[in-house]
């Protein structure tokens, strides 16, 4: 399957919980670092199509230095440059455009909630939800208008917030184009009463939707529908993932 | 004094129904068309060729083709678009019921009595390779004579369904009129396929292209150059394919193609996808390739494990593959690897070291599909013994093997795409710029 080097860019994602207390403060690694870091990556890549990246801990878009980020990523060679994202940036005009000619064909989309009332709820960012759906299908169009292949995939953090929602986040994320989605169950999930079941309901809302939906967090021996979710088709490598 | 031509009468109006993926176009019905165009016996049949693709509705295929108020309808028959077709075929028998419809094609030859008692609208099948069968068939139905006397032909008498004795293969390929020299085919951008040849030098279990042919027949060298020649200068062409399932056959063959092809790779023209035994693929083969134009090649390995591999007759030499994956690449020319999920003897584990091997071999493209046991191939014919369950209806998409279950099979048609998708969406040197 493909490698991705993660390479944290600051704090405060969109994956945190508000609810749950998770969220961390807003902060920035300065783009010297960054580009330091995906140097050093790059260079240690070995084996397999790449190097690929993709850039996570802080929103992407709120970095004060993202396209300095993205174009050391294309001078470092990367063949595969991917934002893990909110994505409610995107919807502003000219953002889409932007990432997508900067080299950006990768988005992985942090979701909370299934519709807007939950995921902004979760996220404590009214409006959020349309903003990330608008901002993903100007993404798509503004690939297609280009030719170019782009991939979308689904984050999502597991906690007593977002178990309940589960199927629904997976069948909203098919419907924005997603291809894969990764359930990563935190600590404090896995405790979760009925956990199991709601995971075994988004992973087969997203094989009847065609989207792979493979849970990480979880103990080895736990299976969720079939051994083969615990696969995923892309994977972590680097020593900051 | 001028003798003027006084055209033949109109005695029976054929049409030749082609239904094809968007963008492609039937060569088949090609063949059959300019074959019997030039059959003295068919002089009073005007032919005409619907071109339609796989997103028309039957209804509107019916449409088409009724319009046309014709006497005879001849569909090509492929796994993808039978259900179509056979839809299309009532609409049209129901319209029309003097309408004589004949399918040919390899989803209806090798169960021709089948499809028949399944489909009371169609009149008789066509077996095997149809250019002289079916102007055979033309010529007994002008006579109103029985159909079920023409060799290759399975059709209706006396109530029951009866098939005449195969036809023998044409010994000379050269025989068959070209469509495109014939004018029959219009050479079109992209759209254009050449065969060089028919026959496979391979016996792979799934595949239908060698069975029933028993041996290579090639198209002589001057035919096929007279149709590079005919298809590379039209107006318009910019790029067009062979359909041949090993386009480096020989050394001498590809020398040759590469020969033949060069001065008009040298004015851009390029050839798209040719299929190619990687395993037997050189740095020097590469390169005739490249010096004929072609920017990308097709392969395998289909699967990496090891039963499945011996069931269906196939090698898989993992080193030559990844040489000659890497002297494609070095020499410019992308690479689409092919893997089948659902072979008789492969595991969840072979599949997913079937995607790994892919993905790692970073060809350019990977491309997954799922097993569709065809009519007539080996594994039609073993799947009981194989334990292999599949869709008796048309596409045959597999449903069961012996080792991974229908939700197996589904899941990892699912995790196979989302994979090949995040492999494919990467940057080239072009789209780096």
């Amino acid at each position: 399957m493909i490698e991705f080097a993660h390479v944290v860019i600051g704090t405060g994602c969109a994956a945190a919980c508000v609810p749950c207390g998770t969220a961390s403060e807003r902060s920035f690694v300065p783009a010297e670092a960054v580009r330091t870091e995906v140097a050093s990556a790059a260079n240690a890549w070995s084996g397999g199509p790449g190097p690929n990246v993709l850039f996570v801990g802080a929103e992407p878009f709120s970095h004060p230095e993202l396209p300095v980020l993205v174009a050391a990523a294309v001078a470092a060679g990367y063949e595969r440059i991917g934002l893990r994202t909110d994505a409610g940036a995107l919807s502003m005009p000219g953002n889409a455009e932007g990432v997508l000619s900067a080299g950006v064909l990768h988005l992985q989309l942090v979701l909370t909630g299934g519709d807007g009332a939950s995921h902004d709820s979760n996220t404590g960012r009214p409006g959020l939800f349309d903003s990330a759906r608008h901002g993903v299908a100007q993404y798509k169009r503004a690939a297609m208008e280009a030719g170019l292949a782009v991939a979308i995939t689904g984050y999502v953090s597991v906690c007593a917030h977002t178990m309940p929602g589960l199927p629904g986040i997976v069948a909203t994320l098919a419907g924005l184009g997603a291809v894969a989605v990764e359930l990563a169950v935190t600590p404090r999930g896995a405790g979760e009463a009925g956990l199991l079941a709601w995971l075994g309901s988004a992973v087969d809302t997203g094989m009847v939707n065609g989207v792979w939906v493979s849970v990480s967090g979880l103990a080895p021996d736990t299976v969720v529908g079939s051994p083969l979710h615990a696969v995923a088709p892309s994977r972590v490598r680097g020593a900051s993932a | 004094m001028t003798r003027i031509k006084v055209p033949r009468p109109v005695r029976l109006k054929a049409v030749l129904v082609g239904v094809s993926s968007p963008g492609y176009r039937s060569l088949a019905l090609g063949y059959v068309r300019a074959y019997a165009q030039q059959d003295s016996r068919l002089s009073g049949v005007a032919f005409t060729t619907l071109e339609l693709d796989t997103a028309v509705d039957a209804w509107w295929i019916a449409y088409r083709v009724l319009e046309l108020d014709p006497d005879v309808v001849a569909f090509s028959v492929v796994c993808w678009n039978a259900r179509t077709v056979y839809e299309a075929s009532r609409i049209i028998a129901a319209a029309r019921p003097d309408t004589v419809i004949v399918f040919g094609g390899p989803e209806v030859g090798p169960i021709a009595e089948d499809v028949l008692a399944d489909q009371p609208s169609v009149t008789a099948v066509v077996r095997g390779e149809g250019e002289e069968t079916f102007a055979d068939l033309l010529a007994a139905h002008l006579k109103d004579a029985d159909l079920t006397r023409v060799a290759g032909v399975t059709a209706r008498k006396d109530g029951r369904i009866v098939s005449a004795p195969d036809r023998r293969l044409t010994a000379n390929l050269d025989d068959l009129p070209s469509p495109y020299l014939t004018g029959v085919l219009a050479p079109g951008e992209g759209t254009s396929y050449i065969e060089g040849y028919r026959g496979c030098p391979h016996a792979c279990a799934y595949c239908f292209e060698g069975k029933g042919y028993g041996r290579v027949r090639r198209f002589s060298d001057e035919r096929i150059a007279a149709e590079i020649e005919a298809i590379a200068t039209a107006p318009g062409v910019r790029a067009f394919s062979f359909i041949d399932p090993v386009f480096n056959l020989t050394r001498e063959r590809l020398r040759w193609l590469s020969d033949t092809l060069a001065p008009h790779a040298a004015r851009g023209i390029t050839l798209h996808t040719v299929e190619v035994d990687i395993e037997r693929l050189t740095a020097e083969d590469a390169a005739l390739l490249r010096r004929a134009g072609v920017t990308s090649v097709e392969t395998g390995p289909q699967s990496v494990g090891e039963l499945a591999l011996a069931t269906c007759h196939r090698g898989f030499d993992r080193d030559a593959f990844l040489r000659g994956i890497k002297a494609c690449r070095d020499a410019g020319i992308s690479v689409e690897c092919d893997l089948i999920v659902g072979l008789p003897g492969d595991t969840i584990e072979d599949v997913l070291a079937g995607i790994d091997f892919v993905i790692s071999a970073d060809p350019g493209i990977v491309q997954l599909s799922t097993l569709h046991v065809l009519p007539g191939t080996e594994l039609w014919l073993r799947a009981e013994e194989l334990e292999l369950v599949f869709d008796s209806a048309p596409p045959h998409e597999v449903i069961s093997t012996r080792d991974l279950s229908f939700s197996d099979l589904r899941r990892l048609e699912v995790l196979g795409r989302a994979a090949t998708e995040i492999y494919g969406a990467r940057l080239t040197p072009a789209t780096a710029q």
